[in-house]
């Protein structure tokens, strides 16, 4: 997507029709938009959001309309406000026009619905799309919008917690997840169509079984929609639990506690992860050498044969050669010294011994399996003293997570106890919250149950559905299409599953290296599994972030994103699959909690990282290291006047006219 | 060729050349859709269910 104008009509305080044409050169990507504090800077990157969202963040969200259009209107006459915003994505340009209007009556103004209406140009003409809101999510998704469209001065982008989900498919859509995604639930269908068609071949029996595989498929759907409703509401129970003990910290009286428990759940995490790597680490090395454990009998068996030859039934000699034998037959000489005459009892005996050496491979094969079973025997100690070992360790951390929990739970109860009606209030509000979500895990581990049982019911009537024989070659035909189906999202998952592994990689060392571009202190951010960033320090100690770092992390996040959703849009030969697009960062006062040190790497690094960039700021905030580090690259810029009703004598209403610098 | 690019290929070796072929064609039409590049309206299950029904025919 690259914006191509914004037209604003009696929107807010822009009176009448004000328009400002973007840069979309590729050496001059960015445009400036200057306005000083009440000029309507967040106006502007409001009309955006409205446009394209119908969403607003401005107080009185309701005037939309300009005050002085709403003040001229005479007894049923009309008025109206609207917002025209002219883009390319994707080799097509797009006109979106949101606008709404009013109407006085009996000296009331009354607002209509709001109306949009998307259309793009293909050969000349100009086609409208049905449903607009599903066409802009997908070109630009709403839930990235704070990100896409950045207020520099309210950062609230990285606490929400509770939409991470939301904001988690919305990168994933941009980075070119989405196709894959579609394709593995539109081939479901297709498969599903033809389980269908093959009832009409089938005879009674495969009949039978394909409906309750369908049965089972439904419930199997219904189970995984309630795991995700309940795994929704755990979440929002944990938010909110966060949220009491982040209050408790601002009591006086539980402030101490509430630190002390955080640091012991900190600790219990800690003590849990290592647990479930002693736990993996018991796994892994029974998986590996576990048989060596049942080796006992088996070893013990050919130790008998090998070394105790009165017990074996083989009477065969080995570390000798027959050649050796030979030699002292025709020597006739013993290696004692005896001689051995023809035909004399030494000398046959010593003929006997010959024909019980065992030949030259298999003396080889004896000495060295006996070299193997002392090393079965070492392996095989070393393997119980491991897990021995490994077993220890793990009493040792479940005995310190169970000292944990409870000193947790004395910080509990000693929160109970407090003469603090309210510190009591809320801890106890606290536990009732651990208690609901104990009952959703519980929930949870129910339904995972009951899925694995249902999965497993599926697998065992396909199979039985796969022995019949007795299929008409039509159904045989159905049959293939439903198993080449199958195959295919076998694949496409697992074509998924890696592609999800590198994006996330991919975002992570892109945010990665923005962030220390950006940032002046040594911090590493690390982007979660629910795509939200954490901040550490060098100690690995996550840090509480100033309101200027914030908005670095915010601007490092944005930028990864459309920087690494640029570049697979510009790759050559890519995959079918691959997507990426094009976007561009709007962004209004980023630079107001920055110091100069930080304005002038934002400002150095930001215009790199999209192709289109528009920044909306204050003549304070652009003066000195950001006019210098960006003047070069500036292709369009304007001014957002404001019309003070004192001076303008002509004019004497409030408005804001955008004026171009030439 | 990146790390990402073998492993896809290693993935799609197993299948053979004709669910290649059906694959390929599955992503693109999810593509054009995805892009509009086809009609409004467009039905992407019958779509799929064709593509099948041409390229597994015995």
């Amino acid at each position: 997507m690259l914006l191509e104008s914004i037209i604003l009509k009696n929107f807010r305080q822009y009176y009448q029709e004000q328009k400002i044409d973007f840069s979309t050169s590729s050496s001059r990507n960015v445009t400036v938009i200057h306005g000083e504090n009440g000029a309507g800077k967040t106006a502007l990157l409001n009309a955006f959001s409205w446009c394209l969202y119908g969403k607003m963040d401005l107080p009185n969200s309701n005037n939309i309309i300009n005050e002085h259009a709403i003040e001229q209107l005479s007894e049923n006459e009309e008025t109206e406000c609207s917002v025209t915003l002219k883009f390319w994505d994707n080799d097509k340009k797009y006109t979106l026009v949101r606008k709404i209007k009013a109407v006085k009556q009996n000296n009331e103004i009354i607002y209509y619905e709001p109306e949009v209406k998307l259309s793009y140009k293909i050969d000349g003409q100009y086609e409208e799309i049905e449903n607009p809101s599903v066409e802009i999510n997908r070109i630009l998704p709403e839930n990235l919008r704070t990100y896409f469209f950045f207020d520099g001065e309210r950062i609230d982008n990285l606490s929400k917690e509770e939409s991470s989900e939301d904001i988690k498919n919305a990168i994933k859509n941009i980075m070119g997840l989405e196709i894959l995604e579609r394709s593995i639930h539109h081939t479901e269908s297709a498969r599903k169509r033809f389980l269908n068609e093959l009832k009409k071949f089938g005879d009674p029996k495969t009949v039978d079984l394909i409906e309750r595989i369908q049965q089972l498929e439904e419930e199997r759907e219904y189970l995984e929609q309630e795991k995700q409703v309940n795994l929704k509401n755990l979440k929002a129970i944990d938010h909110q639990i966060k949220e009491i003990e982040l209050t408790l910290k601002k009591i006086e009286g539980a402030k101490q506690l509430q630190e002390q428990r955080d640091r012991k759940n900190e600790e219990l995490i800690q003590i849990r992860e290592q647990i479930n790597k002693v736990r993996k680490d018991l796994q892994e090395y029974m998986s590996k050498y576990g048989h060596l454990a049942f080796a006992y009998s088996a070893v013990k068996k050919s130790e008998e044969i090998l070394f105790d030859q009165t017990k074996s039934s083989i009477n065969i000699i080995t570390g000798i050669t027959k050649g050796f034998i030979d030699e002292l037959l025709e020597k006739k000489r013993c290696i004692c010294g005896a001689h051995l005459l023809e035909g004399s009892g030494s000398y046959e005996n010593i003929k006997n011994i010959r024909e019980s050496i065992a030949p030259q491979s298999l003396d080889n094969a004896i000495s060295n399996f006996k070299g193997d079973l002392k090393i079965v025997k070492h392996m095989r100690k070393s393997l119980f003293d491991k897990l021995r070992d490994l077993k220890s360790q793990e009493l040792v951390l479940l005995q310190k997570e169970k000292r944990l929990i409870e000193e947790i739970e004395e910080i509990g109860f000693q929160l109970t106890k407090k003469d603090s009606e309210e510190i009591v209030g809320l801890e106890t509000k606290r536990q009732q919250l651990l208690q609901q979500k104990s009952n959703i895990d519980r929930e949870i581990g129910k339904l995972e149950g009951e899925i694995d049982r249902v999965i497993k019911e599926i697998r065992e009537k396909e199979l039985e559905r796969s022995k019949l024989d007795i299929m008409a070659a039509k159904a045989q035909l159905t049959q293939k299409r439903i198993d080449v189906c199958q195959e295919l999202i076998h694949i496409m998952k697992e074509i998924y599953s890696v592609r999800e592994k590198n994006v996330r990689h991919k975002l992570q060392d892109r945010i990665s290296s923005i962030f220390s571009q950006f940032l002046r202190k040594e911090y590493k951010v690390r982007l979660l599994d629910s795509y939200e960033l954490q901040v550490v320090n060098q100690n690995n100690n996550i840090v509480a972030l100033s309101q200027g770092e914030r908005q670095i992390t915010s601007l490092s996040f944005i930028g990864a994103i459309v920087d690494i959703a640029r570049e697979q849009h510009k790759k050559e030969n890519s995959n079918a699959f691959e997507e990426g697009g094009i976007f561009p960062i709007v962004m209004d006062s980023p630079f107001g909690a920055l110091d100069s040190d930080h304005r002038e790497r934002i400002a150095k690094g930001i215009y790199k990282l999209a192709d289109q960039v528009i920044v909306i700021v204050s003549t304070s905030q652009w003066r000195g290291e950001v006019e210098s580090q960006m003047a070069h690259v500036i292709g369009k810029e304007y001014i957002l006047k404001y019309n003070d009703p004192r001076k303008n004598k002509e004019r004497p209403y409030e408005y804001t006219e955008i004026v171009e610098v030439k | 060729m990146s790390i990402e690019k073998e492993q896809v290929q290693s993935i799609l070796e197993k299948l053979s050349e004709e669910k290649i072929l059906i694959l390929r064609e599955i992503l693109q039409e999810e593509k054009n859709l995805l892009h509009r590049k086809n009609l409004q309206g467009t039905n992407i299950v019958n779509t799929i269910v064709d593509i099948i029904k041409e390229r597994v025919t015995e």
